[in-house]
């Protein structure tokens, strides 16, 4: 029986992504390895490899399609000796996994979900120090965190940022996307893995004045570099009287995720202040 | 940018035979003045300390003199220096004031962090000197960011960030390696080999017991010098910052030196025999070699006494000072941790 090609989830949060591009037409030979398809993320494109074998049977979502459920049926790849006449024996396409929680639900309607209990409802208090009738824009928080690295250094030409994959990646978590293009290599510097010895970099070139953003991946990985952050930024404006201070940035993704708790990092050594988005 | 030819590289380890190139009688004169002025800043010290005067963590650079003051002789205005612990010898060197560094020392107002660093902490932007840090290796880190800033700022300074022969076991030395060659930036590693990190002998903590290579496998080229000798470290200090100056990236200079007194004042020494160190101080002490060159120059011993007398002088005012000034008022414990 013909096989169903379904979208694919290419990251742990992906939900849905556009298909950009086929790179296989109805007809051709497939092979386990083969790319078959491109697919755009909010993150970034992917290929989408093929993982069997045979001839491509029939493309059920075009090229250009975009917000493509994850689990949707995008193909369908015809074993040996199956023909376009087999491919009316595949099963009506399964829905995608938002559809059938939708449709389960309904079956189970009497049921009310009353054991879950409500969400919380937040409300977002108006700010005080936002004039009324402020065209709000809305954007996600890695773009409101690259917009202000990116005002900052158009502002100033001593501020910069190194880390892990900031530069020609875009930022392992796109947060620095733009930014090498914008700034150049001088200012968006990839550097090796190598926590401590760059936070060391980082603090050494902030008491000679320049005014460093030093991203860890992850928050858990700046515990390698916890001595610079606290030993040598935090302390030495007090140490030296008030003369050597350094002005440096130290930023990174921290909170609940999938196989990483939410504990670590939780305290700010004096010297620090900690920023929250 | 060019690739550098990895001359020096070449002669890592190799670096004994010959005399260093001679100095002038004012090279010389010179480096006798500033020499004796650390040795007797820190004889004072070490006796300020035993009257109770100076708290705290106290790490005295005797023996070690000619390695500061033969790098200093060949740095420019704007050159960078930084230090561990063991740092009033490179703070004199670089021109800071006997008398501000003595009274941080005692913890006064009038001392280099207004007696809140103490010893290890001590800061002069004038001087291009960024501390003093207790953190053992932590300096290599903050140094190499130094030559960052020379490098992203296209100007020509050198930083020279000296370590222990203990601290070069720390890995972030190595992460510093690295970096610093793979972006070129113009950072002289001095590794001050002075054979014991606190009691532990090089051979007792190293594998490889030749500094000067520490770097191969980063590519950065590396010599030993005779510590010892003011006129060796000072050549070996030309070339490096040639180097550095040259677009070239890091270079390390292993210094072979010997410090007379204990790791800190309340080490008693007991891993090493007096026999050890009488004979260096008999046989190597880098002020009585360059005192001998001068008087077997025809220099008198009186003129070599009116030196002795300058300096002493200038560390006895120091010491007063120390004693005299101020301490820091109570509401400084709240002050300079934000700015």
């Amino acid at each position: 029986m013909p096989i169903q090609v379904l979208m694919p989830a290419l990251s742990p949060t992906m939900e849905k992504g556009n298909l950009a591009k086929w790179l296989k037409k109805e007809g051709e030979t497939i092979k386990s390895g083969d790319v078959i398809a491109e697919i755009e993320t909010d993150k970034a494109t992917m290929e989408v490899e093929a993982t069997d074998e045979g001839t491509l049977g029939k493309i059920l979502i075009p090229e250009g399609t975009a917000d493509v459920l994850v689990n949707t049926p995008i193909a369908t790849i015809l074993a040996d000796g199956e023909s376009a006449a087999d491919l009316a024996k595949v099963p009506a396409a399964p829905a995608p996994k938002a559809a059938e929680a939708k449709g389960d639900a309904k079956a189970e309607a009497p049921q009310p979900a009353a054991k879950v209990p409500a969400a919380p409802v937040s409300e977002a208090l108006p700010d005080p120090e936002i004039p009324a009738g402020t065209e709000m824009v809305t954007q996600t928080i890695r773009e409101a965190l690259r917009d202000a690295m990116a005002e900052e250094m158009r502002r100033d030409g001593d501020v910069f940022i190194m880390g892990e994959e900031v530069a020609e990646y875009q930022g392992a978590y796109k947060v620095t996307q733009g930014l090498l293009q914008e700034f150049g290599a001088r200012r968006v510097i990839d550097t090796p893995i190598t926590e401590h010895g760059f936070a060391g970099v980082g603090v050494g070139a902030a008491m000679a004045g320049l005014k460093p953003i030093v991203e860890f991946m992850t928050w858990n990985f700046a515990m390698q570099a916890i001595d610079q952050i606290i030993n040598s930024a935090a302390k030495t404006l007090y140490m030296s009287g008030g003369q050597m201070g350094c002005s440096i940035v130290f930023r990174g993704p921290n909170g609940a995720a999938r196989a990483s708790p939410p504990s670590t990092a939780r305290t700010t050594p004096p010297g620090t202040r900690r920023c929250r988005a | 940018m060019a690739t550098p030819k990895k001359t020096v590289a070449k002669e890592s380890g190799q670096e004994k035979a010959g005399s260093p190139p001679e100095f002038s009688r004012e090279q010389e004169l010179k480096a006798l003045r500033d020499m004796l002025l650390i040795r007797r800043f820190e004889e004072k010290a070490g006796q300020l300390y035993g009257m109770g005067a100076i708290g705290g963590f106290c790490h005295l650079y005797i023996g070690q003199e000619a390695v500061v003051v033969g790098m200093q002789m060949a740095l420019k205005q704007g050159d960078e220096v930084i230090t561990g612990y063991r740092d009033h010898g490179h703070m004199l060197a670089c021109g800071m004031e006997s008398r501000g560094v003595m009274a941080e020392l005692t913890g006064r107002r009038g001392g280099y962090s207004r007696g809140k660093g103490g010893s290890m902490h001590m800061f002069s932007k004038e001087k291009h000197f960024y501390g003093g840090h207790g953190i053992v290796g932590a300096q290599v880190s903050l140094g190499t960011g130094l030559a960052f800033a020379n490098r992203y700022r296209g100007n020509d300074n050198v930083s020279v960030t000296y370590f222990g022969d203990g601290a070069a076991n720390q890995g972030q030395v190595y992460e510093s390696f690295n970096m610093a060659e793979l972006w070129k930036l113009p950072v002289i590693y001095v590794i001050e080999n002075n054979r014991y990190a606190m009691g532990t002998s090089v051979s007792r903590a190293s594998a490889q017991q030749d500094f000067s290579k520490r770097g191969v496998s980063f590519n950065i080229p590396g010599k030993q010098v005779d510590g010892m000798d003011v006129r060796a470290v000072k050549a070996a200090a030309d070339e490096a910052t040639a180097w550095c100056r040259g677009g070239n990236g890091p270079i390390i200079l292993e210094m072979q030196t010997y410090r007379y007194r204990g790791h800190s004042m309340s080490d008693p020494a007991k891993y090493r025999t007096r026999e050890e160190v009488e004979k260096v101080r008999h046989d190597q002490d880098p002020i009585e070699q360059v005192r001998n060159r001068l008087l077997a120059d025809g220099v008198s011993e009186q003129d070599l006494k009116a030196i002795d007398a300058e300096v002493r002088e200038i560390v006895n005012e120091a010491a007063d000072f120390a004693q005299h000034d101020p301490e820091p008022d109570a509401a400084e414990l709240y002050t300079d941790i934000y700015r």
